[in-house]
Parts: C-alpha cells; structure tokens; sequence
C-alpha cells in the first residue's frame, strides 16, 4: 500500500495547506468537515474495519460527546479542552456498560440490531428529555475556543486544532491497526471461534476497542459541537451513523489509509458540487450500493488485490 | 504414580433427548500418542469439543495436568496447553500464512525455543513447505495446505497435548503424505496426541493406543492389534 499512504500523506498537506493557500473562512469549514469524517471513520474502522462488528453506537457515541460538551460549555461554564475530554470520557463510559452485555450475548447480524436499538433509544431520549437537552430546540450558544479567532480568520484556527487532534486519533488508530493487537482484531473478523481455540481472549480485545473507537467518536462530536456551536437530536441519527459506514464500506474494511482517503473526498466532493445534506445523503447512499456490489471488498480492498495479481 | 495428562470421569453431553456422548471415562497420560476411531456420529467430535471448551457436557469431570477445565472457555483452555486442528478448514482466509502463526504465539509460549516468533514461524513454515506462501493470504492456498497450517498453528503453540481431528481428510495424496509425515515426526517426538482418523491402518501406523467410540461410548481401549480384534469392535465399526 506505498501508493496509498503516499497519497495519504499528499491528501494530508493538502488539508494543512489548503485554508492558507486559499486564506477564506469557507476553505477552512470544508477541511473542518475532512477532519470529522476522518476522525469517525479510522475510529470506526478500529471496531467495524478491523473486527467486523457492525457498532452502530458509533453515532450515540458522537451525540453523547456533542450533548455533553454542549451541555458542559454552555451550562457549567467549562473550558474547551475539558469540555472535550469530558464528552470522550463520557461516550466511552457509556459503551463500557453497552459492550459488556453485547459482547457478552450476541454476535454478527444481532449485535448490529442491539447497537441499533441502543442509537434509537438515545436519539429518541436527546429529541425528548426537555429539561435537559431542549429537545428538538437542541443547544445553542457552544463558544469557540477564543484564542483561535485572534490567530485566524473564520473557521481556520479550528481547523487547524483539528488537524492536531485528527492527527493524534489517527496515529492511535494506524498504531493498533499495525501492531499485534491489530492482527488479533482481523483474526476476529475472520474467524473469532478459532482465535479462541489459540488462547485468546477475543472478549476482552472487542471490548477495550469498542470503547476506545467510542472515545475517539466521543471526542470528535465534542469537537463538532463547538466547531457549529448548535447540537440538537440529529446528532445521534442517519446522517452521522451512515458517514462512518459509508467511509469504511467504501475504502474497505481494515484498510486504513482508504478509509482517509474516502473521507476526505466524501466531505470535499459535495462542497464542490454544491451539494445539500439531503444530496450529500442521496450520493452515500448511492455510493454505498455501488462499491458494495461492484467491489465487495472496497476501493482498498480492490486496490490491494490488483496489486497481488500484478505481482 | 503420576497423574494423568488428561482425566475424563462420566462425560455425557446431550443434545435433547439424545446422547451423543454418554458416560465416558478415559485417561491419557504424558507422552502417549492415542488414536479416537468411530463410525460418523460415534461422538468423537463431540468428546473434542467437550475437552477443548466449545461445548459444555451436562455431566462428569475434565481434568488436565490435575486441573478442573471442565465447561472452561476455549481459550482458556487452550492456554492451559490444549491445541486441536480440526476437522473443516478453521483458519483466517483473509491474513497471512505467517500471520496465521504469529497469532498462534501471541499469548503462548516462546516459538520453538527462538527469541522472536518471525524466527521461529519462518523454520516451521520451511519444515512444511509453506515458505513461499508465507506472505499470501490463507484463502489463496489449496485445501490441504491449509489442513497443514492448521497443523503448523497447533505445533508452534508447543502445546502438551494435540488434538487432531481428521487432519489428512479431504486432501491430495501428495500432500496427505506431508500431513503423515508431520504427524510422525511429532509421535515419536515425545508429543502427547489424541488423533482423531477414518483413515484405519494410517491411524494404527502411529498410535500406541486406540480408543473406539459407537453411539457416544468407549467400546473398546487398548492396543490397536487387539482393539482390531474385539469382536464388539468389528460389529460396530467394521461390520463383521
């Protein structure tokens, strides 16, 4: 995958340029959503990529850490870098209790419809539970870390923070794709009944990085809560649960380097067509039905065995 | 008197009103090579199953190294040195042939002696013949290279008791012979062996000792050449 990563790695200055090159606030807002589809995407390929296990919590996950940033900010007057780490520990609290009991119960088809279930309940808790979340109303009035608006016009300051914080999300994620722990995962997603039959806790490994791809997916709607500065009960929804699965689908499950690659297209193509949400959701969906027919394994996947064949 | 590798006192495991396995008792000690013979549906795989933790028997006792495994976890028995080959292709079709043996000793003991698993998963795979499909992914290898890595996966563990169900079933006669030959090496290596096999004279070729089960209970245990002439055994198993 030389080529993939080098196009990585040239997709990757392209973020870091772009705002500067163009010095306008909307370049800025395009990268801003390149990073959130980045940071949900390598994190759910951590659980769905690597194991194979359909985590449609994903989308709970980035809510929770979105509400709960939201609700930190705007009603306890907490700063930024804590509102943030607050609204990661806090979707990874939540998935502890849920990995437990559906690891512990229900595999494959099953465990995609109690994740399913669990983003259903929260969507419909956020839309209803007034006192707390304003319901359909949401919450406005998430600040900006100020000191970014002093360096850089618009949006671009907080790009730039998030090209860090995709950064670090990123390397976490290459690192355990890459390691010994990665292998176990993929072993999962091949055949779990056999890696148990060598002595591993497959159990444990589902578990700790199903909290881990939540951490992170808590992490990044914390950040998208004070990079829009509304959250409301969407947040929990279809749009957020498909882009992680449209991402990793796309480029390939486990491939890590496809799943930035897609990311970054998925949110930079529509801008330049001038896409709504409504279409952006129309081409995911269309997209997703054609990669998934035509190249089962994604673009990664494809990728990888041509280049065997061409060996 | 030392104590047995491997105690089995009264398994029964049924599935509703029948009992694949009823009431069975053996006990394997160090060192023995041990073949399991049946006609289909004697309950030989089910006993296997029963041992290694993917099934939990309704009654009796397992006991390894003296130790209570009965109804564990699989891989918690498996870290207590049981390792099987079965009798499908139960590999990783979408990782390598030396991943495949990486994951076999990431939480087992040290490779063959070697410091580092690479090292040691390399000599392996050049002992079986599988250097130059090291990097491929195991679905792209025959069925019976893969029957081998399967074998590979339960050696590299250096486990104190093998299970192998059915390992040459299924494969080409070229490399069934490379299947017999590693099951020959690792006999008269000292290895303890349970062999699972249809394949009768291949199975008295190896063992020192043949069990023979019909409708989910020993009929018969000892030595092949007497096993072979247990007049129950050849009603049951061989028709005459």
């Amino acid at each position: 995958m030389k080529l993939a990563r080098i196009l990585g790695v040239v997709l990757a200055v392209i973020l870091v340029g772009l705002p500067a090159i163009i010095g306008t606030g909307h370049a800025g807002n395009i990268g801003v959503v390149a990073l959130l589809f980045v940071m949900l995407g390598v994190s759910f390929n951590l659980i769905f990529g690597m194991t194979g296990y359909l985590a449609l919590t994903h989308a709970t996950s980035f809510g929770l850490g979105a509400y709960i940033a939201a609700l930190g900010s705007t009603k306890a007057g907490v700063s930024f870098p804590l509102t943030l780490l607050a609204g990661a520990a806090g979707a990874a609290l939540f998935s502890l209790p849920v990995g437990t009991l559906a690891f512990r119960r229900v595999r494959g088809f099953p465990f995609a419809i109690v994740t399913l279930g669990i983003t259903i309940t929260m969507w419909i808790v956020a839309d209803h539970w007034m006192p707390v979340t304003r319901g359909p109303m949401g919450l406005y009035g998430i600040p900006r870390p100020t000191f970014l608006r002093q360096l850089f016009p618009g949006s671009v300051g907080y790009f730039y923070m998030g090209v860090i914080l995709t950064g670090i999300i990123a390397a976490i994620c290459w690192f355990i794709v890459r390691s010994d722990v990665g292998r176990v995962l993929r072993g999962i997603k091949d055949n779990e009944g056999m890696l148990s039959s060598l002595g591993v806790d497959t159990y444990r490994y589902k578990l700790s990085v199903y909290v881990l791809a939540s951490f992170f997916a808590g992490t990044t709607g914390a950040f998208y809560a004070h990079y829009l500065t509304v959250v409301s009960p969407d947040v929990f929804w279809l749009y957020w649960i498909s882009i992680p699965l449209v991402v990793v689908h796309v480029a390939g499950l486990g491939r890590f380097w496809a799943v930035i690659g897609v990311a970054v297209a998925l949110a930079v193509v529509p801008e330049y067509l001038r896409a709504s949400q409504a279409y952006q959701q129309l081409l995911f969906g269309l997209l997703l039905v054609g990669v998934v027919t035509l190249m089962p394994n994604g673009i990664g996947g494809w990728w990888a065995a041509r280049r065997r064949r061409s060996r | 008197m030392s104590t047995p590798l491997l105690e089995i006192s009264g398994v029964t495991k049924r599935f509703g009103n029948v009992a694949a396995v009823d009431s069975v008792s053996l006990s394997i000690g160090h060192g023995e090579v041990v073949g399991l013979i049946g006609p289909n549906g004697s309950g030989k795989t089910t006993l296997i199953h029963c041992i290694t933790g993917a099934l939990v028997p309704e009654e009796g006792q397992i006991r390894f190294n003296g130790e209570d495994i009965t109804g564990a976890a699989p891989f918690r028995v498996a870290r207590k040195g049981i390792a099987r080959s079965f009798q499908n292709l139960e590999d990783f079709p979408t990782l390598s042939v030396l991943d495949h043996l990486m994951l076999a000793t990431q939480h087992g003991k040290p490779v063959l002696g070697r410091r580092t698993p690479d090292e040691g998963a390399h000599q392996l795979l050049s002992e079986l013949a599988l250097s130059h499909m090291a990097e491929r992914p195991a679905g792209e290898l025959s069925y019976g290279q893969r029957k081998l890595l399967g074998i590979a996966m339960a050696r590299i563990r250096e486990p104190e008791l093998m299970i192998m169900d059915e390992p040459t079933a299924g494969v080409n006669p070229v490399l069934a012979q490379s299947i017999v030959a590693e099951l020959r090496r690792l006999a008269t290596s000292g290895q303890t062996i349970i062999l699972v096999e249809h394949d009768i004279p291949l199975v008295i070729s190896l063992v020192s000792r043949l069990i023979v089960m019909s409708s989910g209970a020993i009929i018969a245990d000892g030595h092949p050449d007497e096993v072979r002439s247990d007049p129950d055994v050849r009603e049951a198993y061989f028709g005459r």
